[in-house]
């Protein structure tokens, strides 16, 4: 019996040591590959339906949507996921201020969310003192809410933010428990057309005050280095979609609305607040800047999204070196 | 031997325990080298423990945290065991109510905490009482099987024995019936209470601001897994300081259960 129990032991630690996380993918050149994306209005999911990507690549692609851009992240370490998209800028400052080798290869979008509020509680920003406004915290929508708020002269504490997931936000403010939410396209079209108005846009969160938010698709820097004309291809597609979108925009709308099961209206709408930079545009210092670059508008952000983490006390320190987690050299091909 | 030197027995036992635990651990990160954020080490841990523990988590200090889930929990459970175990007693002894709850009761337990959280919120909002509803309908069901079987099991001869000898029907239920079924309902209502834990875990993912809940689930969004496995370890110790506390209740209650 004691014998038998040593051996159990033994098994089981053994075993243990084999199933415990923490092995990133190997190096090999993928022979069919996991993605993450977003369920929402978009070029990138127009591709996804017309099947582009898989012709493109030649190989399968095993689709899959994960909440939050933390747990796709999180994912890509476990080494069950190879590419990221709709990945948001504070979980890329999170884990760039952590060391994760993140390489962000494409900006998918300027984060469309809007802040919707009923009208008879607020009409502005500045007003949300002492209002009930739903934000999921540590999403790019928590993060453009503060610092809106921290511009108008208020802070987090003035108002109630209730963290709350996007569907669950939207029955909330049905029932008549919260006065807004910050969401994305459609769920934000669901409290304005139950009466709420759009106090805040993603042109207002980029003018007035100055905090440029984005989606990216990302990759670890060691799937990045072993399949780069993989990354090549995949930009050519995400290239091609938007082309796709701005000449046939009612098309476009056809089949994300077939997709998310929404009406073309809906999706037309979705579209439209969604900025999709073109390959050329990437490549401006607004963005991600030409390959090897430094200072780019998209480091900038992450910048400003890693400080006000920190001090919110979220992370434990500022990321050492973003401009080294951008790598535009794809697009750079692409281009050419 | 005395007390004393029974607690100091069972006090280095236990450290020895968690030393090699911690030994296993460090060895896997020396040998393996995950990634932190993967797999942090030991003493990541301990140091995002006790910064939890010196400056709290976000707004709330670890403290309040314990004490917005303690909260939250307690009057969950003890509404669970006053329902849970009338009505299990009740399905025992009717026939007829048995068949008619116990179809409810089956289709309803496999849910987990999740399916009920979407619907609770729908129902009772995001505030308190839905998370106390999320963890009353995780324990309650456990409760009532476990007093239900733990009635049926009372074995016929007892109270053929008591009525023999002529013990009235009001007093077989309180010296024969409940004292034999106790020690089961007792180990159900044990189960409940980790159960109740992990309940209140996923409802504290619904606009809760403080709990250790919070903790697990608002570090995991900032990919600070130091922090999260130093929210478990909290919870853990929480969670087993209870079971402890459900364990003497058991011994001092029903001191004539078989162990």
């Amino acid at each position: 019996m004691k014998i038998l129990s040593k051996r159990l032991l033994v098994a089981t630690l053994l075993g243990s040591v084999i199933v415990l996380p923490g092995h990133t993918a190997s190096a090999q050149e993928a022979s069919e590959i996991t993605v993450r994306y977003g369920a929402i209005p978009e070029p990138q999911l127009v591709a996804k339906e017309m099947g582009w990507f898989e012709e493109a690549l030649g190989i399968p692609i095993n689709w899959v949507t994960i909440s939050g851009g933390a747990n796709a992240i999180a994912a890509m370490q476990s080494g069950s996921l190879h590419i990221a998209c709709g990945v948001g800028t504070p979980p890329i400052a999170a884990a760039l201020s952590q060391g994760v080798p993140l390489q962000i290869f494409w900006i998918q979008d300027n984060a469309p969310e809007s802040l919707a509020v009923n009208p008879e509680v607020a009409t502005s920003v500045a007003d949300l003192a002492g209002t009930k406004v739903s934000a999921l915290v540590g999403s790019t929508m928590y993060f453009a809410l503060v610092i809106a708020l921290e511009k108008e002269g208020l802070t987090s504490r003035d108002l109630e933010i209730i963290d709350l997931p996007i569907e669950e936000a939207v029955a909330a403010y049905r029932r008549g428990d919260i006065d807004g939410a910050i969401l994305p396209h459609p769920a934000i079209d669901v409290l304005m057309d139950e009466g709420a108005q759009e106090i805040m846009s993603p042109v207002d969160r980029t003018e007035k005050y100055g905090y440029s938010l984005f989606d990216a698709c990302v990759v670890l820097e060691e799937f990045a280095a072993a399949n780069p004309e993989l990354l090549e291809k995949w930009v050519t597609v995400e290239a091609r979609a938007n082309d796709f979108r701005n000449e046939n925009e009612a098309e476009a709308a056809s089949t994300i609305a077939k997709a998310l099961t929404i009406d073309e209206a809906t999706a037309l709408k979705g579209l439209s607040v969604s900025v999709q930079p073109s390959a050329q545009e990437q490549l401006d210092p607004l963005w991600l800047g030409a390959p090897g670059s430094t200072g780019s508008g998209v480091a900038e952000a992450i910048q400003i999204t890693a400080q006000f983490q920190y001090d919110l006390d979220r992370i434990p320190a500022l990321p050492e070196n973003v401009d080294s987690a951008i790598d535009s050299s794809f697009i750079a091909k692409v281009v050419e | 031997m005395t007390f004393a030197t029974i607690w100091q027995r069972r006090a280095g036992q236990t450290l020895i325990r968690v030393l090699a635990v911690l030994v296993i651990w460090q060895a896997y990160i020396v040998l393996l080298e995950p990634t932190p954020i993967a797999f942090p080490s030991p003493l990541a841990v301990w140091r995002a423990a006790i910064g939890i523990i010196d400056r709290g988590f976000v707004d709330y200090s670890l403290g309040e945290h314990i004490l917005a889930s303690v909260s939250r929990l307690v009057p969950a459970y003890i509404l669970a065991l006053a329902v849970g175990i009338p009505v299990g007693y009740v399905m025992a002894r009717l026939p007829f109510f048995r068949r008619m709850v116990t179809p409810f009761i089956t289709l309803f337990r496999p849910l987990p905490s999740f399916a009920w959280l979407a619907l609770i919120v729908v129902w009772l909002g995001f505030g308190e009482s839905s998370k106390i509803a999320v963890v009353f309908v995780a324990a309650v069901t456990i409760v009532i099987l476990g007093t239900l079987d733990a009635v049926m099991r009372v074995p016929d001869v007892y109270l053929d024995a008591a009525r023999v000898v002529g013990t009235p029907a009001s007093k077989i239920v309180t010296h024969v019936t409940i004292p034999a079924a106790t020690p089961q309902i007792l180990a159900s209502a044990r189960v409940a209470l980790t159960v109740s834990w992990a309940a209140l875990i996923a409802s504290e993912l619904v606009a809760a601001n403080s709990g250790i809940g919070v903790i697990i689930i608002q570090s995991a969004r900032f990919i600070r897994t130091d922090q999260t496995f130093a929210g478990l370890i909290f919870l853990a110790i929480i969670g087993g300081f209870t079971d402890r506390a459900m364990s003497l209740l058991e011994s001092r209650v029903a001191p004539w259960a078989n162990r």
